[in-house]
């Protein structure tokens, strides 16, 4: 069947860089098509082309093999497609029936609303979804998962032939993921086109007939789902071979006779967690798995003093602890990597040298060793000694941190963990938006720590760089302990498993 | 298919939810419960007040603040605010004053109007396409306009000598009902209309609600925008030609402290400063309660100085009022959202 | 949000190798300004170029300037304030009261402590009952206001002994004597004492700023702050010193003015605000917060001051001065706009 929309030689360039390079690509109607590469491969550059937010510097759209341009995401739209982000594009204060007609609301003559009209609408198109809320309800009162079908609604609101979804599982439970599973089902049956862009390797192989795969850039190649596997698919994002199971028994082999330094009983954390208990070893890298909801952040962020716990204790080495906030944490050794860098982890208008050691014990008035001016040259040596351990690459200690790689930053605020000399690391998605290079410079780090004698709680949702690193691994689901994984316990399937709320299987196969 | 239920039963939910509205509703009844209390306290406080003179000058005073306080809402339901409206009050009457002098009364009203409008709209340039916060570009332009209304009359007032169908737009009255009111019920019907019942109103609210989302639903930010400071630029002027007709003499020191009160009447009314959703009713109300309470304080023989004092506070406890409406929203999406 | 990923250090944004020029004209926009308005103005006028004429170009720069370094502090932890006109009048007013009725060293004090307290009210409401900043002071400034008012019941108050209280400025030789040398008197002849004082002021605010880690907390804050509560920062604590600094600041500057005119009242600073903002902005301190320019507020303080004077000489209205400030208010963050559109790789 002719593809309804078809990219050739899409170049796009910005001052300095060259996102995609004489990339070529189609959809046919009735697909699926995942596109998939690694952070900085181009995937959005293209998803963006695609619906009309930025224009290629050469190349050409076609439509039903018409060639188009759009020059803004109304173009895109009025031409059949219809984009779906990992942000929601909701006004929380609007009610469900003007989300979904935002920009596009039926009128009347008179030129007001046409209530009748959008009740009518709505409420056909969210029984089709099988979404059962209220149509003026205001979207501030949906949770994650209503609101991503508010969002899909509003897609199927409009008449589209092409629909992009952009990490749309993110956030979703494993029922919800298979609600839009289904969803998705429908839509190829009636011959629309979904460009489906995710990392997740095991969504992408139960739901696409093709992948595309970028790389720097470029397009490595474009193939059926039923040629493919796993190994083979990375090997095209990484333009190497990477033997899976190597790494994952690359893991430190001891971590054992462990002598519990911190110890969790019963925390409780309103909106987060519920009567978790659990143990931190000496030396140990301790995996915490679970979906988005599950409690991890919150659970990190408790162990910091950040927020407060509202039942259950923790004692580090036997004494208890009470954290009223991050400095009692960090008096006690304790240091978190929050799981947003962009958000909560730099300060964008501060150099590298001073984002690394804003919390060092100088700076802090309640903490021993206080000055009230800075050190110019103690700080200075800090900086160098973590830059070399850690290898980031920046220009001068001066330079502001914005102007570093993704990679680069987050090595900077694991630095900034070990600046504060600690004993005991949360680390929150220590690799999130990182290329593979570095994230497997970030794992070895992690294993040289913990063998110095740091304890380390990884908390993650890439299940396999838990597989990877974990000496064991806590397993949280919907806000309690679903279970805790030994050594030779850890595998991608009990992990994903106990997340989602089943039995783990108790002997690797 | 069955709708997918979360840790929490859906009894719990559909009671948070019900709280909720509950809070919504409160929005707008807190304040009309706050004004029937103050008028009974000023009616037995302040001999006097419950006059139908009294009663009557009141909601006059009150009316000029009110159609500016609409508009000012819009603006802060679309995420922003206007600091210029007392300078463009003040220039809007210098504006009236001086063509009643030459020309007749529509033309006057239409000048001052149109005065109203550009200024507004200036706001809206300013922000859209130069990229400037509203509170630079409103706070900046405050100043000109101040600068320019003291300019034009040399300092001097201006006075409106022998215009009775000019004073008649502040003393006349229609069914007994003062022609100011009347403005206001007019600029509320039609402002109410427009956000609660057009796409644009709508779509002001989306702005201020999710800018992002705004962007990529293909909304036009920069025409909501300067639209909307257009509007709140012209209510500035309705409001200056209602006070000129009501002092009859005007100079470039009008409407000082007038940014404060609109945006007060919007925050007591139920407006939330984080935009997203205007309470125009909650503004009419608002207005009333604080023209009550200075025309309690002045029969009460208390000197002018305390009303600031006491405006600032209210202004203080009604955004606090706010805070906490924000938190205890926050609160409740932590129920119903994800987690435990 | 501020953009927080520009990619490689290799990309130089839009201009590629001029760029370096182009953005330190742009980074030092301010003090080219100064200097090049200096020199137009002392070549176009006589009057201008007199040394009276530019110690009083001093003089008067410091009475916004003092305002503008505590406001530069402020604004780089992420808030404004306001009420600093309140703040003055009340400030001064209390002095003036003392100075009057007590001594002068005790009105000083009191005026320095009372613009620290009410510091911490605004910064009590901007943090702890997290209202907004901008709306927040707006209200106190009336709160100020009305406070000033009702403590001179609208009077104004002269610091002249009340032996001696007459009408007008004639009377300068009964004022208070250390007064008059703050608010009047000059070094060498030529530098008047608030300025000094400014300059001074500005010294310790920059001291403050760079080399200690408070001043690098009131940054980190105004840059993130999230990031700044991950890491452990009482940010609450941190804004509300901001918020005393600029009140102390502003107190200072009561002080100077209240013993240049002799007197005090509650609306003795009206459109203070205005300018110190103002000065602040047309620096180049952005109001994001995070970043700030101390030098380039002292700059724009000598700046707007040798604008006033300039519109003074030339026979123009001060009406104009309003509109003049305005212009350059906008203009100053419209080229902040440009300068960072410019200098942002998409």
């Amino acid at each position: 069947m002719a593809p309804i929309l078809c990219l050739s030689h899409i170049t796009k360039r910005f001052p300095g860089v060259t996102a995609l390079d004489e990339v070529d690509f189609d959809l046919a109607p009735g697909e699926v098509h995942a596109l998939m590469g690694e952070n900085g491969a181009g995937k959005s550059t293209l998803v963006n082309i695609i619906s009309g937010l930025i224009r290629p510097t050469s190349g050409n759209i076609l439509l039903d093999e018409k060639e188009v341009r759009f020059d803004s995401s109304l173009d895109s739209q009025r031409a059949g497609i219809s984009t779906i982000t990992q942000e929601f594009n909701l006004v929380p204060k609007l009610t469900v029936a003007e989300n979904i007609f935002l920009g596009r609301e039926p009128v009347t003559r008179a030129g007001t609303l046409n209530w009748s009209e959008i009740r009518v609408r709505a409420r056909s198109i969210l029984s089709e979804l099988g979404l059962n809320v209220p149509l003026n309800q205001r979207v501030e009162y949906l949770n994650v998962g209503d609101r991503q079908l508010v969002e899909v609604a509003k897609a199927l609101s409009f008449d589209f032939r092409v629909i992009t979804m952009d990490e749309p599982t993110a956030a979703l439970n494993a029922s919800e993921v298979d609600r839009l599973f289904q969803i998705i089902g429908t839509l190829k049956a009636r011959g629309r086109a979904v460009l489906y862009v995710s990392h997740r390797l095991n969504e992408v192989f139960r739901i696409a007939d093709r992948v595309t795969v970028l790389r720097d850039g470029k397009r490595v190649g474009t193939r059926p789902m039923a040629e493919l596997d796993e190994g083979s698919i990375v090997a095209m994002m990484l333009g190497r071979e990477l033997d899976l199971r190597r790494i994952r028994e690359e893991r430190l082999e001891e971590g054992d006779g462990g002598v519990p330094i911190l110890s969790v009983k019963g925390l409780t954390i309103p909106g987060g967690v519920r009567n978790v208990s659990f143990e931190l070893r000496r030396g140990e890298i301790l995996g915490c798995a679970g979906l988005i909801g599950s409690g991890r952040d919150e659970l990190t962020k408790a162990l910091f003093g950040l927020i407060p716990h509202s039942g259950g204790s923790i004692h580090l080495e036997g004494r208890p602890l009470v954290l009223r906030s991050p400095l009692d944490a960090m008096r006690e050794g304790i240091s978190l990597l929050p799981e947003d860098r962009k958000t909560e982890g730099i300060f964008p208008d501060l150099t590298v040298l001073e984002n690394l050691v804003i919390n060092s014990r100088p700076s802090h008035p309640t903490r021993a060793g206080w000055r009230a001016f800075i050190d110019r040259s103690g700080e200075q040596s800090a900086y160098d000694s973590i830059r070399s351990t850690l290898n980031i690459r920046a220009q001068s200690p001066g330079q502001l941190i914005v102007k570093l790689s993704g990679g680069n930053q987050q090595k900077v605020m694991i630095g900034r963990a070990l600046v504060s000399s600690s004993r005991i690391l949360l680390l929150n998605e220590p690799t999130r938006g990182v290329d593979v290079g570095t994230k497997l410079e970030i794992h070895s780090l992690i294993r040289k720590l913990a063998k110095d004698g740091l304890s380390i709680i990884v908390s993650s949702s890439d299940v396999p760089e838990l597989v990877s690193i974990s000496d064991r691994c806590l397993v949280l689901s919907a806000g309690k302990v679903a279970g805790l994984l030994g050594k030779e316990e850890i595998i991608e399937q009990n992990i994903t498993a106990l997340a989602i709320g089943q039995e783990a299987v108790r002997e690797v196969s | 298919m069955k709708p997918i239920d979360r840790s929490d039963p859906v009894g719990r939910r559909r009671r948070t939810a019900t709280s909720l509205r509950v809070l919504q509703f409160s929005e707008s009844i807190g304040v009309t419960v706050l004004l029937i209390l103050v008028v009974i306290a000023a009616s037995v406080t302040a001999r006097g007040f419950f006059t139908y003179t009294n009663i009557t000058n009141t909601v006059i005073i009150a009316s000029i603040t009110a159609v500016t306080g609409f508009g000012m809402t819009f603006a802060i339901a679309m995420g922003g605010f206007d600091l210029s409206v007392g300078s463009v009050q003040s220039m809007a009457a210098i504006t009236a004053a001086a063509l009643l002098s030459g020309t007749n009364v529509p033309l006057a009203i239409a000048g001052a109007l149109i005065v109203g409008l550009a200024i507004g709209l200036t706001n809206g340039l300013i922000i859209s396409k130069l990229r400037v916060s509203p509170f630079v570009a409103t706070f900046g332009m405050m100043s000109i306009i101040r600068g320019a209304a003291l300019l034009v009359t040399r300092g001097q007032s201006v006075l409106i000598t022998n215009q009775p169908a000019f004073a008649a737009l502040n003393n006349g009255k229609m069914l007994w009902i003062p022609v100011p009111f009347i403005i206001v019920l007019v600029v509320f019907a039609v402002l109410y209309g427009v956000l609660r019942h057009t796409p644009f109103g709508r779509h002001v609210c989306a702005l201020g609600g999710n800018r992002k989302a705004a962007i990529a639903s293909g909304l036009r930010i920069d025409r909501i925008t300067i639209a909307v400071f257009g509007m709140v630029g012209l209510t500035a002027g309705v409001s200056g030609v209602m006070l000129s007709s009501q002092l009859l003499i005007v100079d470039g020191t009008l409407g000082t402290g007038f940014e404060l009160q609109t945006i007060a009447i919007s925050v007591l009314g139920g407006t939330s400063l984080a935009g997203g959703s205007g309470n125009l009713v909650g503004t009419l109300i608002a207005s009333l309660l604080i023209a009550t309470i200075s025309s309690a304080l002045n029969i009460l023989k208390v000197a002018a100085f305390y009303q600031y004092l006491y405006l600032g506070l209210l202004l203080v406890l009604a955004l606090y009022l706010d805070t906490l409406r924000r938190d205890i929203l926050a609160a409740s999406i932590l129920n119903t959202g994800n987690g435990a | 949000m501020k953009g927080v990923e520009t990619g490689s250090p290799r990309a130089p944004g839009r201009l590629g190798g001029r760029g370096a020029v182009v953005d330190s004209l742009l980074k030092y926009y301010i003090q080219w300004l100064l200097v090049a308005a200096l020199v137009v103005l002392a070549a176009l006028n006589a009057n201008f170029r007199q040394p009276r004429n530019l110690e009083n170009i001093l003089l008067q720069s410091s009475f916004a300037g003092i305002g503008a370094a505590g406001m530069t502090l402020l604004i780089v932890a992420g808030a404004f304030d306001l009420s600093v006109a309140g703040i003055l009048g009340v400030c001064g007013v209390v002095m003036a009261t003392l100075v009057a009725g007590a001594n002068t060293l005790l009105g000083i004090l009191a005026a320095l402590v009372v613009g620290a307290g009410l510091g911490i009210v605004n910064g009590f409401v901007v943090t702890k009952l997290r209202i907004p900043a901008f709306i927040a002071t707006l209200g106190m400034m009336n709160v100020y206001l009305g406070i000033g008012f009702i403590w001179t019941n609208g009077q104004v108050v002269s610091v002249a002994k009340p032996a001696q209280v007459t009408l007008g400025t004639g009377v300068v030789s009964a004022a208070n004597p250390v007064l008059l040398t703050l608010g009047t008197g000059t070094l060498f002849g030529i530098l008047p004492v608030p300025f000094l004082v400014m300059a001074v002021v500005y010294g310790l605010c920059y001291l403050f700023l760079r080399r200690t880690h408070y001043g690098r907390f009131l940054r980190a804050v105004g840059s993130s702050e999230l990031a700044a509560r991950a890491v452990g920062i009482p940010v609450a604590r941190v804004r509300i010193v901001a918020f005393v600094m600029v009140a102390v600041c502003t107190a200072i500057a009561a002080v100077l003015l209240t013993g240049e005119l002799s007197s005090a009242n509650a609306i003795m600073a009206t459109g203070y605000e205005l300018n110190v903002i103002a000065i602040v902005v047309v620096g180049g301190t952005s109001l994001q917060g995070g970043q700030g320019t101390l030098l380039g507020s002292f700059t724009g303080a000598l700046f707007f001051a040798v604008i006033s004077n300039a519109l003074n000489i030339f026979g123009v209205g001060a009406y104009w001065q309003y509109v003049v400030s305005g212009v350059l208010l906008i203009s100053a963050i419209a080229v902040q706009a440009v300068r960072s559109f410019v200098f942002t790789v998409e």
